[in-house]
């Protein structure tokens, strides 16, 4: 019914879900319905990629995928 | 032939009446503006109402349902919480409302407390049915029904218009706040898909809700097959500006054999009014019972999709309710007495109810499911952290979850009612605009007994008052 996963970042940021900000935030475990979702982060431009398209599959709340961005 | 005249001249006239009646069509959208009309308000401007999150589900059932409902709202007034600083109604955030629920629904959206002093009247306690027959039988009526452009429905929608909502629009929903959002529900005649009166519904159709009648809307959710006819949509040209949002194109790309056959099918069924508009130039639109009799799946739909306003919200909300009044009824059945098979009138009406019924039960079981599986998702994590800060000494810290809620769902059904008499009297009362007044009395104070008598409510009480 749902998957899970987890945004890393060196800082704290809320996590844009298909292109809508949202109160989710980095280091936080993340509930999404099934399915591709393309994740990205809000506030300032710093980071790399500039968005990852996901599909998680087979995870729970405790063990989440990783979706990680990097300084740019 | 001096006869003749005074006869050809009033079938001139009403000719020309006939004229007047008009075809209520949507108006269009030239540009798409994303912050524009009825849409659920961005979840950064309500994060302090939202720490309570209550969802009313009301159920189509004619007038049985729209009371049943008002006795429900009526208790949730009568509910104070925080210290008596306000009462659970004013918690309330969207109610989503099907057919009968749906008079409720847009009655409050519109007019606040002053359900409580009109309704009655201005609904509850009329023959809607008679009404609606007088204004069949009326001569001036006949020519117009006679116009293409004018059908059974629309004297529904007259009728609404004029004596129930008073010619309110989207644009009197827009200026009531929004608070709460109210969500009437129709079922798309081609797609079998629900299809509920937003900006972002109408989006797709390269049209304007604000303009529209929220009468119109009330009726298409309560267009109930063969008695009345469908209500019908123009989808205009594209809105410049708008595409599909991108969950939307994900749900698409991922196809029905993807991981989520479900968001396709969801996306699917809207997106090709926006994507083939040449193969859709009409909607047409019936009773709301049709796709979902309770209301529960645009909650469900909000609460799983990632552009949903409930799905935006996880991490703000601390309290989750959903109330559902749900006014199915159990009429005695005598079918398995005759050893002769039913006839056909029993088996039309039997084919027309018995997959709704189990689709409405398994719509409730769906809701039901998918907030415990959530809830329990982020307490799982909590346990876990506990049991290794309780036999571990590495220390290690788990990731913990981004929504914290606890949920109460609670469905408010006749078969709870405890005196057998009682239960088996409003299980077999009749899905009609017409009911006797201490009928809806009965119902109004079941809705309230029912909330009342919940286990469930009663420990949420205890948490918030």
């Amino acid at each position: 019914m749902f998957e899970y996963i987890v945004v890393e970042f060196v800082e704290k940021r809320e996590v844009v879900i298909d292109d809508i900000g949202t109160p989710y935030e980095t280091d936080q475990v993340i509930e999404l319905e099934p399915g591709t979702h393309t994740i990205s982060l809000a506030g300032k431009k710093n980071f790399s990629p500039t968005e990852r398209d996901i599909t998680p599959s087979g995870t729970s709340s405790l063990q989440p995928d990783k979706v990680t961005f990097t300084l740019a | 032939m001096m006869k003749k005249i005074p006869v050809i001249g009033v079938l001139l006239c009403l000719l020309i009446l006939s004229g007047c009646a008009h075809y209520l069509v949507n108006d269009p959208k030239p540009e798409y503006q994303a912050d524009y009309g009825y849409r659920y308000l961005p979840w950064k401007q309500t994060v302090k109402e939202d720490e309570v999150y209550v969802a009313l589900a009301l159920s189509g059932g004619g007038t049985r349902a729209a009371a049943l409902s008002y006795g429900v709202l009526q208790k949730l007034k009568a509910t104070p919480i925080r210290d008596d600083s306000t009462t659970l109604l004013d918690e309330v955030d969207v109610i989503s409302s099907v057919s009968g629920g749906s008079f409720t629904s847009a009655y409050y959206g519109l007019f606040g407390e002053q359900l409580f002093s009109d309704f009655k009247t201005d609904f509850l306690y009329r023959d809607i049915e008679g009404e609606l027959t007088r204004k069949l039988y009326a001569p001036t009526n006949w020519f117009r029904l006679m116009s293409p452009d004018f059908n059974r429905i629309d004297l529904a929608i007259e009728l609404y218009d004029e004596t129930v909502f008073q010619r309110k629009t989207y644009q009197d929903l827009i200026d009531a706040g929004r608070k709460p959002f109210i969500a009437i529900n129709a079922t798309n005649l081609t797609t079998g898909a629900q299809f509920t009166f937003t900006q972002p519904a109408f989006d797709l159709l390269g049209s304007d809700l604000s303009s529209l009648p929220v009468a119109r809307a009330v009726a298409s959710s309560s267009a109930f097959p063969i008695l009345l006819s469908p209500v019908s949509y123009q989808n205009h040209p594209a809105s410049a500006g708008f595409e599909l949002s991108r969950d939307m194109r994900h749900g698409l790309a991922n196809g029905y054999d993807g991981p989520n056959a479900r968001r396709y099918l969801w996306a699917y069924n809207q997106s090709i009014y926006h994507t083939d508009k040449a193969a859709h130039p009409y909607v047409h639109l019936m009773d709301g019972g049709l796709s979902d009799n309770i209301g529960v799946r645009y909650i469900v739909d909000n609460f799983s999709r990632t552009s949903g306003f409930l799905s935006l919200r996880k991490p703000k909300i601390k309290e989750l309710v959903v109330i559902i009044a749900n006014a199915k009824t159990l009429p005695p059945e005598s079918l398995d007495e005759n050893e002769s098979p039913p006839n056909l009138l029993d088996v039309l009406y039997k084919t027309t109810t018995i997959s709704m019924d189990n689709y409405s039960f398994e719509s409730i079981q769906v809701l039901k499911d998918m907030l415990h599986i959530s809830e329990s998702a982020a307490k799982l994590i909590l346990r876990c952290q506990a049991i290794i800060d309780q036999y571990c000494s590495s220390g290690h810290q788990l990731t913990i979850s981004g929504h914290q809620y606890k949920v109460t769902v609670i469905e408010l059904n006749f078969l709870n009612i405890d005196d057998p008499e009682k239960r088996q009297r409003l299980l077999s009362m009749p899905t009609s605009f017409k009911l006797s007044r201490p009928q809806v009395d009965e119902l109004i104070n079941v809705g309230g007994e029912l909330l009342d008598e919940s286990a469930a409510f009663q420990e949420l009480l205890k948490r918030i008052r």
